[in-house]
């Protein structure tokens, strides 16, 4: 970077060229009042109050600006001398403040910005204390019985047009960063209002950030207004617990309850950007089906007991089912957004204490996979990737991936590379996603046919020789012999099967091999496909043929998953792995620890549990913050499953279907309630802290099972979270930190860049997948607002976005049907059936049908069966 | 002294039609610039010509396009501004209503120079009449093969699009124009980048005034040497002048640069109307500032005027005689700033609406002597701190009353009534 030097209000300042006046200030402790300017958006220098005098060097003179300029719009020049505070710009910026309050109804204390507000703050600061303005105020009143002019304009944003301060920072925050068109202004002057189009509401996935992206209270939150005065809350940190992009939050609490969530910036993951699920879907918290007590079965019903009875009679099961079939006779299955520290105690509780192996949290699939050598080997090359790398990407292949519903904060980064930078973006589905509204590329593929469009791909591009020779590393008669092994893969099979045409194959061939650097995403689609493993192989062809293996701007990404998922990985919620993914060969650190560990093999893994439990051989089962009944994907299976277990264990924060069946419930506090750690995508660990109190008698999970430990002689002594995390600390690998203290603000990020071996082509089959005879494939999803089960649905904002469940379908198929949007259908198959109202999507292929799968009353594992590797149906109007 | 060079055919009926355009020797510009001129050299005879823009800023046309970057691997784009929207201004529409080749002529002319392969015209949504002239004309210059695919056999490209505004006075300032023609709201954008640069879709774009272009074509007809014998050394060629107001004789009249107002007002206007004495003289669109009596000898070029405290502007002059009610006037103006503010920032949005209210309130008679000082520490406060020049634009009619004729102002303060009894209806 290129230093300049220049002279702020006398001072000898340095900067980075290419910065502004306003940033060379800031980085200096030089205060320039802003309202417009935010560091994520393009300047426009609208409010104007960042304005200062400038004269720059012109020969061997300081020659003097003749008009004053906004230091948030200009450049900072090498030689330049900036006033921040003469005479001039005081009584520029008193003008514009004085202009600003004009109109301003200053009133603040029925405001809900007041306390935390940027133009009483710059008012208080800068202003002056009397007024020369004498005429009547602008008032834009919408409700002639309303004193404060509310306007709702969105599930959960609230407008009083006559606060408005015309920054422009809302609206260019909707459309620029997050390519959305449904806030914008209207009219002109000083009667320009904010508003969604006409007829519409602002309502995308990040509607919620421009409350506070607003500097005044013109936006305001329906969920929080009226409710408490911001100087009584204490803000304290948080992680989100939904997807697997881990945005850093900010829990404002007063008196033990959650008034709401805000952004808490970290640069490197969400920019201060959340989506709306994490900003509005805590209010499970505090929902009333919160399980207090613990509950245990008696006489066929559940009912609340004491701890320490739920505990002792849990106690008495597995000293009985080890008696009888050893401790290979318990199991242990684990949701995906718990915490390290419930991870870590819950492993060594099993491993150490019990003696068994069999932990898994992979309920999501219904078949083993093979985790071939193959696999593994081109396994270590995906997620080498940082959220803040894509920045630099040229280009974006997204395959099987909602990524906007799935990862949003990394859809935003994509999206950031696009605005930025022009970067491309080809989506390809088998069905539309929302970030088609900024595709260049969107391709609808027939449902399951990835295999052929890959590897068709990839035989495309070694046929025609698309490749450049020297970034894809490949030799004559290793692309004969490809050729040979792939002929199915030819041209026109691969158009047919796919559904996409002859031309639009070849452009995106040919795009893969032109960009300098591209990021291959892949998400749930393929997480759950029962092709994954060629799926990803044929990936890491198309990466390697393009250069793309490694890179700082290029490589694979596997996304998808929640809260927690990498950490299940790391912290050893597999039956083969050790806490910090460590083989059993090393066992012998922690056993040091843990005492002794059953390392002979490994235990069983999920599709092995339910199998084993239907043949007897376990008995006693643990489900921990995970409804396996209604997330395993085949309902009548894990429902028969789980009632043959003798003895079962189910924690969860509320009474889930899986509860139902439990035989012991314990109420589990939600990750508010305790400290403690999660790991995201990228491997960042990060931090979050205990806000409120335990709600009832719940406790965290690494408190129960140390609880538990005590009564099995092994006391683990795990009195807080940071007691488990001294104990993993060292894991970690980073000496400074031993403490949960001493995590740093933006997260512990370990250095993962090793560059990827490459490992040559490699051609893949396609299986035939096994299916009933019927003519629709039904697709799942997140719905909109919503993420997984039973948390989002619990979360009153997040319902007004989306409150029922229903099922798409495509327009042509609902005329051909005579159903109209909200009509009752059913879809049906020999496993079951679900109902529920019809909305008809366009653009949807006529053979797919799509089910958002967050919602309890309908549940798409009752049309899943293990046995079929795709789910088909048949639809019937009721 | 009158010239008729942009309006030499103006008054024939035909004029319209491309043939008889083309038997007056029209589209031979083009084509001797197709044929035979390199694109630097056209922007060196217009440069020659001294051409300055008449879209109100006069900055030098040749100038302003050898600013397009010519390694830049963007499209490049000419964008021919007809929002005429000024107060006081109607020369472009007569243009393209009346000699609507002259018009594409220039345009293509001026793309072939600056390596564009679409001209885009912008047209002000009232002017359903020139725009759909343009349309015409437009459509049977395609047809002729003077616009489209290899024009002429050279192989040079230019689409031609007509593109109407909304209504919006700022929508004529060249960034706001550009974020209409992208489909966005009537904005303005910061400068830098300037449009030569960053324009229309992020591309490199020129925006030039229907009459700027429109001489185009003349310049490469009879050379920049030509032109620049037209007019004064520093303000070369001709201009038309929309005058209006109380005169005899309104209307467009095209003028050497450099005639005095009063040949344009008494000698072609006729003189003020009703025998009435002369008050004040707007001399390029409300924007700029007023001339009293006494200087209407002033030569009207861009150097004499600004001399004489205004600017040469837009081209139109508005004519005042002694009835009028000056507060009014500024009262007017106000409302049509404030109207017409974009609202992007905060000094125009606020400062208009307020300079408005104050303005009702004097003129309603419940006025204050203080409002005079508020009202210049007003246009103080807007004056040089906005986006664009709307706001340097709309302190001009107040400033400029309050500076000539303060006393109406205390006259209407201390009485409640104007000095002079207002004769004209108020449409605000
Ligand atoms: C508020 C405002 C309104 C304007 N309206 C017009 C207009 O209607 N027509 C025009 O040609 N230029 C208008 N301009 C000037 C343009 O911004 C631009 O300078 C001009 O089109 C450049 O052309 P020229 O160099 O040929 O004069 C306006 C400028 C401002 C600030
Ligand atoms: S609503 Fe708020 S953020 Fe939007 S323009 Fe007005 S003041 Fe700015
Ligand atoms: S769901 Fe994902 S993107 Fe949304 S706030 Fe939570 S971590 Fe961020
Ligand atoms: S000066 Fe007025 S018209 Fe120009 S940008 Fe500012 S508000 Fe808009
Ligand atoms: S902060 Fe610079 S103009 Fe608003």
């Amino acid at each position: 970077m290129d230093k300049i030097k220049l002279k702020i209000d006398g001072r000898e300042i340095q900067t980075e060229k290419g910065k502004t006046v306003l940033e060379a200030a800031l980085e200096n402790g030089i205060d320039i009042p802003v309202f417009c300017y935010h560091p994520c958006l393009k300047s426009i220098g609208a409010c104007r109050i960042c304005l200062v005098e400038i004269a720059s060097p012109r020969g061997d003179q300081i020659v003097p600006w003749p008009k004053l300029a906004v230091s948030c719009a200009t450049a900072a020049t090498e030689g330049m001398e900036v006033q921040t505070h003469s005479e001039k710009v005081v009584k520029a910026r008193q003008g514009v403040l004085e202009f600003i309050l004009a109109n301003h109804p200053l009133d603040c204390p029925t405001c809900d910005k007041g306390g935390e507000c940027p133009l009483q703050d710059t008012t208080f600061k800068y202003g002056l204390d009397f007024s020369r303005f004498e005429e009547r105020k602008r008032r834009f009143i919408t409700d002639e019985n309303s004193t404060f002019d509310d306007l709702q304009i969105g599930p959960e944003v609230i407008r009083n047009q006559n606060r408005c301060i015309h920054c422009y920072r809302c609206t260019r925050l909707v459309q620029e960063r997050f390519f959305e068109q449904d806030l914008g202004h209207y009219q002109r002057g000083a009667f320009t209002e904010i508003l969604p189009p006409p007829g519409g509401e602002i309502r995308n996935l990040y509607s919620g950030n421009v409350v506070e992206y607003c500097p005044v209270g013109a936006l305001t939150n329906r969920d929080w207004r009226y409710k408490v005065r911001v100087w009584k809350t204490e803000e304290i940190p948080t992680i989100c617990r939904y997807c697997s992009d881990g945005c850093n939050l900010h829990v404002s609490v007063f008196r033990n309850k959650i008034y709401r969530i805000q952004a808490n910036t970290n640069w490197s993951i969400d920019e201060g950007l959340p989506c709306d699920i994490g900003r509005y879907g805590y209010q499970f918290a505090h929902h009333d089906d919160r399980l207090t007590r613990p509950m245990i079965r008696k006489d066929d019903e559940l009912v609340e007991c004491s701890w320490n009875e739920a505990l002792t009679v849990i106690k008495n099961k597995i000293d009985q089912t080890v008696k009888s079939l050893g401790s290979s006779g318990v199991a242990c299955l684990v949701g995906e957004s718990l915490s390290n520290e419930d991870y870590y105690t819950i492993g060594r509780f099993f491993r150490s204490v019990i003696g068994t192996n069999s932990i898994d949290h992979r309920i999501y699939r219904k078949k083993k996979l093979s985790f071939g050598e193959d696999v593994v080997k081109r396994e270590l090359c995906w997620n080498k990737l940082d959220i803040a790398d894509l920045e630099k990407a040229d280009q974006f292949f997204i395959l099987g991936s909602d990524l906007h519903a799935e990862n949003p904060i990394t859809a935003l980064r994509v999206l950031k590379a696009k605005r930025f930078s022009d970067a491309r973006i080809m989506l390809l589905n088998p069905r539309p996603t929302h970030l088609n509204r900024a595709a260049d590329e969107e391709h609808i593929y027939s449902a399951y046919s990835e295999v052929f469009l890959l590897q068709g791909l990839v035989r495309l591009i070694v046929e025609k020789k698309m490749y450049d020779p020297d970034k894809a590393n490949i030799k004559d008669d290793e692309a004969k012999a490809f050729l040979k092994e792939t002929a199915d893969f030819d041209f026109k099979t691969v158009s047919e099967k796919t559904g996409i045409a002859p031309v639009d194959l070849e452009t995106i061939a040919r795009s893969l091999c032109e960009a300098e650097n591209t990021i291959f995403i892949s998400g749930e689609n393929v997480r759950i496909h029962y092709q994954r493993d060629p799926i990803l192989i044929s990936l890491y062809n198309l990466a390697k043929l393009t250069g793309n293996l490694n890179g700082d701007a290029s490589g694979i990404l596997m996304l998808g998953g929640e809260s927690n998922s990498k950490g299940c990985y790391l912290f050893g919620m597999r039956p083969d792995r050790l806490p910090y993914d460590k083989p059993f060969e090393q066992a012998e650190e922690l056993k040091s620890s843990w005492g002794e560990i059953a390392t002979d093999k490994p235990g069983y893994d999920t599709i092995d549990i339910l199998q084993k439990i239907n043949d007897e051989k376990i008995e006693c089962g643990f489900l921990l913050g995970l409804d396996a009944a209604d997330h395993y994907p085949d309902s009548e299976y894990i429902n028969n499953t789980l009632s043959k277990l003798d003895f079962m264990v189910v924690a969860d924060l509320f009474l889930t279907d899986t509860a139902r069946l439990a035989d012991v419930v314990l109420p589990i506090s939600s990750h508010f309630e305790s400290d403690g750690t999660f790991v995201n995508w990228e491997g960042v660990l990060q931090k979050f802290s205990k806000s409120i109190k335990n709600i009832g008698e719940s406790m965290p999970l690494w408190e129960i099972f140390s609880k538990l430990s005590t009564m099995f002689d092994a006391d683990f002594n795990f009195k807080t979270a940071d007691d488990i995390f001294r104990h993993f600390a060292p894991m970690l690998g980073q000496e400074s930190v031993s403490r949960m203290a001493a995590i740093p603000k933006d997260g512990l990020r370990s250095e993962k860049k090793i560059d990827y071996p490459d490992l040559g082509l490699m051609a893949v089959k396609y299986r035939k997948p096994s299916h009933e005879d019927l003519p629709l494939t039904a697709l799942s999803g997140n719905g909109d607002h919503h993420f997984s089960r039973n948390f989002s649905t619990r979360c009153e904002s997040l319902n007004n976005f989306l409150a029922d469940p229903y099922i798409a379908i495509n327009d042509k198929l609902a005329e051909d049907m005579t159903i109209s949007e909200g009509d009752l259908i059913k879809l049906e198959n020999s496993s079951g059936k679900i109902v529920a109202k019809a909305l008809i999507w366009q653009n949807l292929p006529e053979d797919v049908v799509f089910v958002p799968d967050n919602f309890i009353e309908v549940k798409v594992s009752m049309i899943r069966s293990k046995d079929n590797d795709i789910d088909k149906v048949k639809m019937v109007k009721m | 002294m009158e010239k008729k060079v942009l309006f030499a055919n103006i008054d024939d009926p035909k004029q319209p039609e491309i043939d008889t355009y083309i038997s007056k020797g029209g589209y031979k510009s083009l084509e001797k610039v197709l044929k035979e001129m390199k694109p630097e050299d056209v922007i060196e005879e217009v440069k020659k010509s001294g051409i300055r823009g008449r879209g109100g800023a006069g900055f030098p046309a040749g100038m302003k396009w050898s600013f397009v970057p010519k390694d830049s691997p963007k499209p490049k784009y000419l964008v021919c501004n007809g929002d005429e929207s000024e107060p006081g201004t109607c020369k472009d529409r007569v243009l393209m209503e009346h000699d609507p080749h002259l018009v594409v002529e220039g345009m293509a002319i001026s793309a072939y120079a600056i390596g564009a392969g679409h001209a885009f015209i912008y047209i002000r949504g009232e002017f359903d009449y020139p725009a759909s002239q343009m349309r015409k004309a437009i459509d049977q210059a395609y047809e002729k093969g003077y616009l489209g695919k290899n024009i002429l056999g050279t192989g040079y490209n230019l689409e031609m699009i007509v593109h109407t505004g909304g209504g919006a006075y700022i929508c004529g300032e060249e960034t706001a124009l550009l974020n209409s023609l992208e489909g966005k709201p009537g904005q303005t954008r910061i400068r830098p980048p300037f449009p030569a640069v960053e324009g229309l879709y992020a591309s490199p774009t020129v925006v030039n005034n229907v009459e700027t272009l429109s001489n185009v074509s003349l310049i490469i007809k009879n050379g920049g040497q030509w032109f620049s014998k037209i007019g004064t050394e520093k303000s070369t060629g001709t201009r038309i002048f929309c005058l209006s107001g109380h005169v005899k004789n309104p209307g467009n009249y095209e003028l050497e640069l450099g005639t005095p107002l009063s040949y344009l007002i008494n000698d072609l206007g006729g003189g003020v109307i009703d025998g009435k004495k002369l008050k004040a003289i707007i001399p390029g669109g409300s924007s700029t500032p007023i001339l009293k009596p006494e200087q209407i000898d002033t030569p009207l070029d861009f150097e004499s005027v600004a001399q004489a405290g205004s600017m040469l502007g837009s081209g139109g002059v508005i004519v005042m005689h002694e009835d009028t009610d000056m507060v009014w006037v500024a009262r007017t103006l106000a409302h049509f700033y404030m109207h017409e503010s974009c609202g992007e920032c905060t000094p125009c949005r606020q400062g208009t609406k307020w300079i408005y209210d104050t303005l009702t309130r004097i003129t309603a008679g419940e006025g204050k002597m203080d409002d005079i000082d508020l009202l210049l520490d007003l246009c103080d406060n807007i004056d040089g701190k906005t986006i664009c020049p709307l706001g340097d634009a709309a302190v001009i009619p107040i400033r400029s009353t309050i500076e000539l004729f303060r006393p109406e102002y205390e006259h209407y303060i201390k009485n409640g009534k104007p000095l002079v009894e207002n004769k004209f209806m108020s449409f605000v």
